[in-house]
């Protein structure tokens, strides 16, 4: 019996409802050959025309674009179980970067892996399809947060994302966010001056604790609250039961 | 170079962090940088009507100082 609980993909798909077993042993051939990269390193640059997609099995990558004036935009996050760059299987060059912010493990999926999937594997298109337009959705909400949302929550916001995705795929360990302030900056659209300030806000209204960079909620309840978080735009309520 | 913020908005913050950033020029920089944004989460609330900023340098001795105010009045 395959255990979706130690393939990440397969875990992360099985939220999208539940896979057949012939599916999940796909899945475990598709990352089957992982693959090591450090901290800031890009895996793909704007302009290129990747041959591969990769999916993140640990370590947090971004989706980025550089302005002329050297400032930076991070535009989303990809956390363990997600496929960084589907669309490039379809579209062709990068309108924008991808690169991780932490140390990661990858897996490389050619474009004649992910075109077996989608086209003899109908769970796991309808589950790839459900993964793009829940991606979508967050980038709808990271829209929301950015013109609405006042710094604090919006910041608080985020955290409560990041915590729901990674307990979504069983992954977060020890309750820790690795995300420095430049970071933090860099997805929130403020100078890294006032990020700082208001992580420290929130660690000082007990809401975070910031340990080396990482963030840990001491309690999800509790910043959900103050975030007015709701995960409805995660689309886990069709969770299949493992 | 290290440099610190602190910010009052109604109240005092005190950065004990820190930014690092190449010189006196990018802190000024940071410093006007963050007044505005601060400002649009504290203005009109709780009666505050104006924020400013000290930049502290890596020795902890203040450098710079900028503000910002709001002023409103009815004029029926």
């Amino acid at each position: 019996m395959h255990s979706p609980m130690k393939n990440v993909l397969a875990r992360k798909l099985w939220n999208a409802g539940r896979l057949a077993s012939e599916d999940l042993k796909k899945l475990d051939d598709v990352i089957a050959d992982p693959f090591q990269l450090d901290a800031r390193e890009d895996l793909i640059q704007h302009g290129e025309d990747p041959q591969n997609v990769h999916l993140v099995l640990s370590g947090m990558v971004c989706r980025y674009k550089v302005l002329q004036n050297g400032k930076r935009a991070i535009v989303a996050l990809m956390l363990p179980g997600d496929i960084c760059d589907l669309h490039v299987a379809i579209l062709g060059r990068m309108d924008h970067s991808i690169g991780t912010l932490t140390e990661c493990s990858l897996v490389k999926i050619s474009r004649g892996v992910i075109e077996d999937l989608l086209d003899n594997y109908p769970r796991i298109r309808r589950a790839l399809f459900w993964s793009t337009l829940v991606d979508e959705a967050i980038l709808r909400e990271w829209l929301v947060n950015m013109g609405r949302r006042r710094a604090d929550k919006q910041m608080a916001h985020l955290f409560c994302e990041v915590h729901a995705r990674l307990t979504a795929v069983n992954r977060m360990h020890d309750a820790l966010m690795p995300l420095t302030q430049e970071e933090l900056a860099d997805i929130l659209g403020v100078s890294t001056v006032h990020a700082q300030r208001v992580l420290s806000e929130l660690r000082n209204q007990g809401l975070v604790t910031v340990q080396d960079s990482r963030v840990a909620v001491p309690d999800i309840v509790r910043l959900r609250q103050f975030a007015e978080f709701e995960g409805d735009y995660l689309h886990l309520e069709h969770a299949a039961a493992e | 170079m290290r440099f610190y913020f602190d910010v009052k908005n109604g109240n005092f913050s005190r950065d004990d962090t820190g930014t690092e950033l190449a010189d006196r020029s990018a802190a000024r920089g940071e410093a006007l940088a963050v007044l505005a944004p601060i400002a649009k989460d504290a203005f009109p609330e709780n009666g505050v009507n104006s924020v400013s900023v000290t930049v502290r340098d890596s020795e902890r001795k203040p450098i710079f100082h900028a503000s910002l105010a709001l002023v409103e009045d009815w004029i029926d």
